[in-house]
């Protein structure tokens, strides 16, 4: 049956195989990847994706010959990347069928990313599916196929905690924040110092609208440059005045370069009795800037780099722990994917056994028409040719029937040879 | 009978997937906690209905009536929280709430033939009585599992443990938001409880107060929910020590009274 359907194959390089030099050359725009499209149409390619991310460039195509396909499709790389091919090929893998599968749902469910988990590249794929069907190069297969990958992205992502947990020291400490007041919305921060860290956090707080911001600098300045290049509305004091402030804030980030402790115990101590929330400490310094034992009071919470740097590191073990439940599911949807795949190949066949018995009642039509029913009107023929059609189709409708039940199965020795006995039946 | 030692398996079996839940994190263990917990509502419904309190025009409450009552109304509650503004919250509660009224319902299978009962006469007022105060018993039960959480997600965070342990939880605000919602509604039970007996003593008694012990346990009860109530609306103290008293309060005054209803076999407001 296998001549039938046409195959499923692969081209790529990703972050594992190839640097970004190389990686650079093949991330076509839009106008070169239409041509390129436009000209792959026109060999034995069929259907065709492009996938292309900072870490990855991917081809997946459908041909009823897909080696001479691959071929074709890395002599075109080679055009359109202005590479020569003995550059690139060492770095490039080729899956087919199964592998090709197998492949495409791993990475939309971020299981082949540089960072396992990462949310970004379900999103890309779908946008460069999305660009696939509005330049017609998608059919049947890839459409299923990458409808499949979508639902496998979706179900590793809920099923599994491979993304649940982030990993960026920023992130670690917002998600902190929303475990001690969930709305952040409604708390204060208070910026102790600049550094790059502590303004990433900042950042990433006010991208979940955090209340009231306020800077505390030894410089103004820095505070003001800090404010506007996050486009903050911050109140901003000098060190001096941090004392009066701390008792009125939730969120303390703490990054200066004194060699003391700017917070202390007993100042962390006399805030908290003035206030009933608890409060939440971000040392990000080194020298840290915020005494430790003032982590001992309760209702304060107080994290240093390390603290951050080994949930970080804790956050990845549990994510590669997760992969070999998201490995199961994605190998359980790539067989229910290959069933569907298997069932086409029965498609031809069914074709094919309908084309034979309609020309067997056209031939039939025309010769009676010619000799025996010739004196019928128009109008009664036409009855008649409605009612062979009608028998035919009936006659047909079990034998189908029996036949799409096959061609879920047709992996099977049976089906097969099922299949081939009633390819020679009917001499198809 | 038999009937009652399926409602106690069907509570063992659904504090196993409720602390499942919290242990393995997969929502089929929610899901399947929440259909055991409807299918609880329909036996303890079914008990119900086979145990009536009124009988020949008199209400007789017996004192498994006093345990069924607990835990039917815990029932209805983690099932409310099920479908309310809570069910983000439903599986770290429900790991407090469903192992508790399981150890209850255990425990009412000592009372299930005990002939001790309080005798009513046909005093409807009396049963609005019970059912509020127990209502306020409940709440304050869950303020009770609120504030067990928030120690418990309070020691997680200041421990720096894993965020895939921290993330089960609900955060700490949400907790200290629920323990103030339970307080100020046990309070409002409590108060329209003892304001409801009152009437209730002077409509059939021409007095306000027997003085009982019981009567004092429930004044005592209402000053401390009141206190508590006070301490979280004014935001006297940190969350972390109101925590702190909502536990202790709850398990001294649970104690205290779950004895009186047992220890105590005579005079008034006694199952006797």
């Amino acid at each position: 049956m296998k001549e039938y359907i046409p195959q499923i194959g692969m081209v790529g390089m990703s972050h594992k195989t190839a640097p970004v030099e190389t990686r650079e050359c093949f991330a076509f725009d839009t106008q070169v990847l239409e041509s390129f499209v436009n000209t792959a149409k026109k060999h034995t390619i069929q259907e065709m994706v492009y996938i292309a991310t900072c870490n990855r460039m991917e081809l997946y195509f459908v041909s009823n010959q897909i080696e001479e396909a691959t071929q074709e499709v890395i002599h075109l790389l080679e055009q359109f990347a202005g590479l020569q091919r003995e550059h690139f090929e060492p770095v490039l893998y080729k899956k087919y069928h199964k592998d090709a599968v197998r492949h495409l749902l791993c990475v939309a469910s971020s299981l082949d990313s540089m960072v396992i988990g990462e949310n970004e590249i379900v999103g890309q794929v779908k946008d460069w599916y999305r660009w696939a069907t509005l330049h017609e190069t998608t059919g049947t297969i890839l459409n299923k196929l990458f409808h499949q990958a979508f639902r496998t992205a979706k179900r590793v992502r809920t099923q599994t905690e491979i993304a649940r947990n982030p990993l960026s020291i920023a992130f670690i400490a917002v998600e902190l924040a929303k475990k001690i007041f969930e709305d952040l919305s409604k708390q204060s921060v208070l910026l102790i110092g600049a550094g790059e860290m502590a303004e990433l956090i900042l950042k990433y707080l006010t991208k979940f609208k955090i209340g009231r911001v306020t800077l505390a600098n030894r410089s103004l300045h820095n505070a003001q440059r800090i404010a506007s290049e996050i486009n903050l509305d911050a109140t901003i004091i000098t060190l001096a005045e941090i004392i009066e402030t701390i008792p009125s804030v939730d969120i303390i980030i703490s990054s200066t370069g004194a060699h003391y402790y700017v917070l202390t115990k007993d100042m962390i101590q006399e805030a908290v009795k003035k206030r009933s929330k608890p409060v939440f400490l971000i040392d990000i310094a080194v020298p840290r800037n915020i005494d430790p034992a003032a982590g001992d009071i309760h209702d304060v919470f107080l994290y240093n780099i390390d603290d951050l740097k080994s949930i970080a590191d804790e956050n990845l073990k549990n994510r590669l722990n997760e992969t070999k439940l998201a490995y199961e599911m994605i190998d359980a949807d790539t067989e229910e994917f290959l069933h569907w795949y298997e069932s086409l190949q029965i498609v031809p066949l069914i074709a094919k056994i309908k084309e034979s018995f309609e020309t067997i009642r056209n031939d039939e039509l025309k010769k009676y028409r010619r000799r025996k029913l010739k004196h019928l009107k128009d109008e009664d023929f036409t009855i008649i040719e409605e009612l062979t059609q009608q028998i035919m189709t009936k006659m047909l409708h079990i034998p189908i029937t029996y036949l799409k039940e096959l061609g879920t199965n047709s992996n099977s020795k049976e089906a097969k040879e099922k299949a081939k006995l009633l390819q020679e039946i009917f001499k198809l | 009978m038999i009937v009652i030692y399926i409602l106690v398996f069907l509570f063992i079996v659904a504090s196993a997937y409720s602390i499942l839940s919290i242990h393995k994190d997969l929502p089929l263990y929610v899901t399947a906690t929440k259909l055991l917990m409807s299918i609880i509502l329909i036996v303890l419904l079914v008990i119900g209905y086979c145990m009536p309190v009124y009988i020949a025009g008199v209400y007789k409450i017996h004192i498994f009536h006093f345990f069924y009552l607990i835990i039917l109304f815990l029932t209805l509650f983690t099932l409310y929280m099920a479908v309310s503004q809570w069910n983000n919250d439903y599986r770290s509660f429900s790991a407090i709430l469903i192992p508790l009224a399981a150890i209850i319902s255990i425990i009412s299978l000592f009372f299930i033939n005990s002939p001790r009962h309080m005798t009513i006469g046909h005093n409807s007022i009396m049963v609005i009585h019970i059912v509020l105060a127990l209502l306020g018993e409940v709440l304050f039960f869950v303020a009770f599992a609120s504030s067990v959480l928030y120690i418990i997600v309070s020691w997680q965070l200041q421990k720096k443990s894993s965020m895939k342990f921290i993330n089960r939880f609900p955060s700490l605000t949400v907790l200290s938001k629920l323990t103030s919602f339970s307080l100020s509604r046990s309070l409002f039970f409590f108060t329209f409880g003892i304001i409801i007996g009152i009437i209730m003593l002077f409509q059939l008694y021409g007095n306000i107060s027997f003085g009982s012990p019981k009567e004092i346990l429930m004044y005592a009860a209402w000053s401390i929910i009141f206190i508590l109530w006070l301490i979280s609306r004014w935001h006297i103290t940190s969350n972390y020590y109101l925590s702190i008293m909502t536990i202790v309060s709850f398990l001294i005054l649970m104690i205290v009274f779950m004895a009186s209803n047992v220890v105590i076999t005579s005079g008034f407001h006694s199952f006797r």
